[in-house]
């Protein structure tokens, strides 16, 4: 199993029910985890799981000092990709359950969608916010189908998404969505500015107390 | 009697929209709006009046709704075990007591009862299980809203639990020893239940854990949802937001850690014998590529040049460079040296535009151009610049033909010079 795991984990994907089923619990397997940890250790990385336990991949093994341009270089992107993975993950909720949040392994029926958004004003003018923000999803033809399958194309590009049936257009998301959520968990924790409406409405009720 | 029923279907279309806010809501308020129809559907007997002027849906039709589509989660489903289980041991007392008497009449309907009963109770908990596997396979996927999937959840949760102890329990009951001595329904009573209770309990086992997984889940995907919200709603608000510089923290988060992918990319070793024969197969099975581009090499055309009268006439000789070498002409005839100055000063009327600066530079260049050979004496009359001492201030050039080449240097006041 090794064998196909570790090209995959080496260029910088995510292994996860999603991409590769049988690989992924083969190394939720104490056995697989230790063979395929000897085998990365030797090559200064490490085999690492997502905090919610929904993918794998490798980080950085490297005993002693910290390589700070891999860091700042793994930064940029992420930081690149924050605020669009926000406004697709708020379309979808939107376009769907808003009070469901997609989960890995999650569907995504692309004509279904496609349908929603056409037929909802709000949602193809949040479609159309997107061009401002990259020129990753910068687009000539303004029309909602242009406009989904270019934000489409980029998250199956970072690894959000996988097609997995070509002739239905169904997409799925990967494990990698667990690694965001961790990011911006991460984000919401240590930044005092965002708050959520139950955080503020404390805040202010101690506020008028004091 | 036909006629009734396509009545009644026409009345539940009719005033759909009032059975739906019913069933949703758990009752309408009457209105002057409303009065008429709720008054109409109290008549069908589809609504019942209910407390504070208002009406409800009559409980069969509530639970026709429920059962159908599926959101009965939070009142009775399928059977009551315990009810059906009291019924069986009732029956099993009977039947032995009717046993003892020897009224053989009815120690048979008894015997036929608990057979029936035990097969009833198998076929109840398997369409529970079933029921319970549905919903669980489908991640309520007919209910919308995680808050309301959350509750079924729990509720199918507890009541699966619930149904494992009762199983459980009625396991090491002493039924099967009262049922022991009669074969007839103690065979019944382990083909359909004993035998069967390890398969119920384990498929009961799965759903709970899966169960709490989902609940589990619905809870994380709650906090997530509002997650995204709020970092939605704080990105609109402030547009120019950017993410802190995590990366220069001394132990930055795991996440940043990722590794940088790695493109690897392999060559096969033609030398390796077990696989030469597979290399050749592979290698012969590659159809042709392109051929490759052929280049015909253009044969030379001779370019024929046409001859004119015309020739090239060099530019004019600049006039410093002229003097320069008119000055140089004129010292070749003096042995004792002429001074670049004072020819300047003498010629100066035919060298107009140049200083004498500028002359005395073009003095020194024409002998560097003329080189050693030449045998040139030049003496250099000027100071050491005060500051700067690898530069020399030159006042003056002397120049006579030499027997060799040789530059001197006398010491002068400090003048305008180079």
């Amino acid at each position: 199993m090794l064998e196909r795991i570790a090209p995959a984990l080496l260029k910088g994907n995510f292994v996860c029910e999603t991409t590769d089923r049988e690989g992924f619990r083969w190394l939720k397997t104490d056995a697989g985890q230790t063979i395929a940890n000897n085998f990365f250790t030797v090559i200064e990385r490490n085999l690492t799981q997502t905090a919610g336990g929904q993918a794998f991949y490798l980080t950085w093994g490297r005993p002693g000092a910290i390589d700070r341009q891999e860091v700042r270089k793994t930064f940029a992107q992420i930081k690149q990709s924050t605020r669009p993975v926000i406004e697709f993950l708020t379309l979808i909720m939107d376009a769907g359950d808003p009070d469901c949040s997609p989960s890995p392994g999650d569907y995504i029926e692309y004509p279904a969608l496609l349908k929603t958004i056409t037929e909802n004003a709000a949602l193809t003018e949040s479609l159309r916010k997107f061009s401002m923000l990259g020129k990753e999803f910068a687009v000539t033809d303004m029309t909602a189908r242009a406009m989904l399958d270019r934000v489409i194309d980029q998250m199956v590009r970072w690894g959000y998404l996988i097609l997995t049936e070509k002739e239905g257009e169904i997409y799925r998301f990967t494990g990698k969505l667990d690694y965001y959520y961790e990011i911006i968990g991460f984000l919401k924790e240590n930044t005092p500015e965002i708050t959520t409406p139950e955080e503020q409405e404390t805040k202010k009720n101690q506020e008028s107390l004091l | 009697m036909k006629q009734d029923v396509v009545l009644l279907i026409e009345a539940l279309h009719k005033h759909r929209e009032i059975i739906s806010d019913a069933f949703h809501q758990g009752r309408v308020y009457r209105t002057e709006e409303n009065n008429a129809n709720l008054e109409r559907l109290h008549h069908l007997r589809i609504l019942t009046p209910d407390i504070h002027d208002s009406f409800q849906l009559r409980a069969s039709l509530r639970d026709f709704l429920r059962r159908t589509l599926s959101t009965d989660c939070l009142f009775a489903v399928g059977q009551n075990f315990g009810d059906l289980f009291r019924r069986l041991s009732y029956l099993v007392d009977a039947y032995t007591k009717q046993k003892q008497t020897g009224d053989d009449y009815d120690t048979q309907r008894y015997e036929d009862e608990i057979c029936e009963m035990n097969s009833d109770i198998a076929d109840h908990i398997r369409d529970e299980i079933t029921g319970l596997q549905t919903l669980v396979t489908t991640r309520f996927g007919t209910i919308s809203g995680v808050a309301e999937k959350r509750q079924q959840n729990e509720y199918y949760l507890t009541r699966a639990r619930s149904i494992a102890e009762l199983l459980q329990a009625f396991h090491f009951s002493d039924l099967a020893e009262q049922m022991a001595g009669h074969l007839e329904i103690s065979h019944s009573f382990r083909r359909h239940l004993v035998d069967q209770m390890p398969i119920f309990l384990t498929s009961l086992s799965a759903i709970c854990h899966t169960l709490s997984q989902y609940l589990f889940e619905f809870r994380t995907i709650e906090k997530r949802s509002q997650l995204i919200r709020t970092l939605s709603h704080h990105m609109h608000k402030n547009p120019g937001w950017q993410f802190d510089e995590v990366g220069e923290r001394p132990e930055p988060p795991i996440w940043l850690r990722m590794a940088t992918p790695l493109i690897t990319q392999t060559n096969p070793d033609i030398g390796f014998a077990p696989q030469t024969e597979l290399l050749a197969e592979i290698a012969a099975s590659i159809a042709d590529g392109p051929q490759p581009m052929t280049t015909r090499k253009r044969d030379a055309t001779p370019v024929k040049l046409q001859q004119t009268d015309r020739h090239l006439e060099a530019p004019p000789e600049p006039l410093i460079k002229k003097a320069a070498r008119k000055f140089f002409a004129y010292a070749s005839a003096s042995t004792a040296g002429v001074s670049a100055k004072q020819w300047y000063r003498a010629n100066s009327s035919r060298l107009p535009d140049i200083n004498a600066r500028f002359w005395l530079e073009q003095v020194l260049a024409h002998h560097h151009r003329q080189g050693p050979k030449a045998s040139w004496s030049i003496v250099l009359h000027g100071h050491k610049d005060p500051v700067f001492t690898g530069n020399i201030h030159i006042a003056d050039i002397t120049i006579a033909r030499g027997n060799g080449y040789r530059i001197a240097m006398k010491p002068q006041a400090q003048e305008t010079g180079i």
